[in-house]
């Protein structure tokens, strides 16, 4: 009788200790589906990219440098710097650099309002030439097209966003391996519940090994999107300029989808915990 | 161990002690798989980085042919802008500088993204008849190499003259050192190879070689013409 007492008791460290073994697998294939969609929705999101320019300032200050461009433009003419004023307006490059974005998405080539942008700079000269007392003859008309020609060059090749290309690069390299993390781990995770349930006689204490696993897996993804934050961060880390600033916007906005998975993780965790403590009030 | 006390062992210290186990995990394997993603976020982040290019003044010539007298041109000085390559392939042109030191091509990382491509101080000027050495990193301005290939033209706009070539032989060599020609005009565009692969120790370089399709002569020398 006291043997069969101990083989029972064996026999139930045993199954302890592989239905451990099988959390710490669930955990791991959990944590690998959170980065799957941490690299998904954010690193290789592209709204995310859209609202780290808004929040960085990139805009105006790209503003201030394509006018800064325009400046030295009119005083290597000798017109006054002030006529550059109101030419290239925020709304403008707002447009323009989203214009860029999407039609670099969608492999296209982009269109600016080049005609507006000309027709603009020409009545500020003009208007500044009237004003010196300066009436436009053939040649200095024929002047003053050239030098708006020369500012809307300046201003199509200064207006790109280089980084969008490199992103949409990244996207169709690694988009495939971020639905396979995703995805891969899901039967797996089915397989190592089935195995938990039909091991143990009480049924919800298997879910419930399978629970320390979902919040062990929250647990991790939240150190480990920090971790990686951090690491991330150096890339920006003492730059000055919107551009660098909008890079530490960006990474914070991929990193926090990381959080996010991780909450989730923490509900699931929570349902199991409401579904073992039924199903234990059940079986007493 | 009372009932609440089992509950706080269930509920809390074992998904804990499993977490720390997934962290050592992370330390041992998993920081390998966030440094490919840092380095690919870092070269995504360095090679998009707008570069406000402005003329800086410097007039190109559009002198394509013919001779060009020697003492007509102002020789560029080491670190000077002296012209712009340009190709159907890049998105922007690039700044060609005289001299290939830090200062003018940058460290490469980003903190120094530098100015623009430098040529070596020891091989030739477009149209002196001898190998044109062009470098930059692939990080920063000629990332955008990749994008060239075989039969592809590449344009040098100088201050004395505006030089065209035609990507003949793209190779890839192990170390830096190259052999320049005094033979024949060439321009030899190098980079880092693989493209891309900031986290990795390259030791090969992509050469692009380019024949002379036409352009001006420095100071009448038919050689490499």
């Amino acid at each position: 009788m006291g043997s069969k007492r101990r083989r029972r008791h064996i026999r139930s460290k045993y199954k302890n200790a592989v239905s451990y073994v099988i959390s710490v697998f669930v955990m791991l294939c959990i944590t690998v589906s959170f980065w799957g969609v941490t690299i998904k929705t954010g690193l290789l999101n592209t709204g995310i990219v859209e609202k780290s320019l808004v929040s960085s300032g990139y805009y105006e200050e790209k503003a201030e440098s394509l006018t800064a461009n325009l400046k030295n433009m009119f005083k290597d003419s000798g017109i006054s710097e002030d006529v550059s004023e109101g030419i290239i307006t925020d709304r403008m490059i707002v447009l323009d650099t989203n214009n860029y974005i999407s039609s670099t998405i969608n492999n296209e080539a982009p269109e600016y309002d080049t005609e507006g942008l000309k027709t603009s700079l020409i009545e500020h000269i003009n208007s500044y030439l009237a004003s010196k007392g300066v009436t436009a003859d053939d040649k200095l008309a024929e002047y003053v097209e050239l030098l708006s020609d020369k500012a809307v060059a300046d201003y199509e090749s200064n207006i790109k966003f280089p980084f969008i290309s490199y992103f949409m690069e990244s996207v169709n390299n690694y988009k495939g391996a971020a639905n396979m993390l995703i995805i891969i781990p899901i039967p797996l995770l089915l397989v190592c519940l089935i195995v938990l349930i039909l091991m143990h006689r009480m049924k919800y204490r298997g879910i419930r090994y399978f629970g320390y696993g979902v919040c062990a897996a929250s647990i991790l993804e939240i150190i480990t999107s920090l971790l990686m934050k951090r690491s991330f961060m150096s890339i920006a880390a003492g730059k000055e300029g919107a551009y660098f600033e909008f890079v530490g916007n960006y990474i914070s906005g991929a990193m926090r989808q990381g959080i996010y998975s991780a909450l989730a993780g923490f509900m699931i965790f929570g349902i199991i915990i409401i579904v073992t403590y039924y199903c234990r009030k059940k079986a007493i | 161990m009372g009932h609440k006390e089992q509950r706080i062992f269930r509920y809390i210290w074992i998904p804990l002690s499993i977490a720390a186990i997934g962290l050592v995990l992370y330390f041992i394997a998993g920081r390998v798989f966030a440094g490919n993603i840092a380095a690919q976020i870092s070269y995504v982040a360095v090679q998009g980085e707008p570069r406000n290019v402005s003329s800086n003044g410097i007039e190109f010539s559009e002198v394509s042919e013919g001779n060009v007298d020697e003492a007509e041109i102002i020789m560029p000085s080491a670190g000077e802008q002296y012209g712009e390559i340009r190709c159907d392939a890049f998105s922007e042109a690039v700044p060609l500088y005289y001299g290939d030191t830090d200062d003018v091509i940058g460290d490469g990382t980003g903190e120094n993204p530098g100015k623009g491509a430098g040529q070596s101080l020891l091989s030739g000027l477009p149209g002196q008849g001898k190998t044109i050495l062009v470098g930059a990193h692939d990080t920063t301005y000629f990332g955008q190499l990749k994008d060239v290939h075989a039969g592809d033209s590449i344009v040098l706009a100088c201050t004395y003259g505006t030089f065209e070539y035609t990507v003949s032989k793209i190779d890839i060599i192990d170390g830096a050192d190259y052999t320049v020609s005094d033979d024949k005009e060439q321009l030899v565009l190098y980079t880092c190879y693989p493209f891309g692969e900031v986290g990795k120790d390259r030791t090969e370089k992509i050469v692009y070689i380019c024949d002379k399709v036409s352009g001006p002569v420095i100071g009448g020398s038919e050689v490499g013409q």
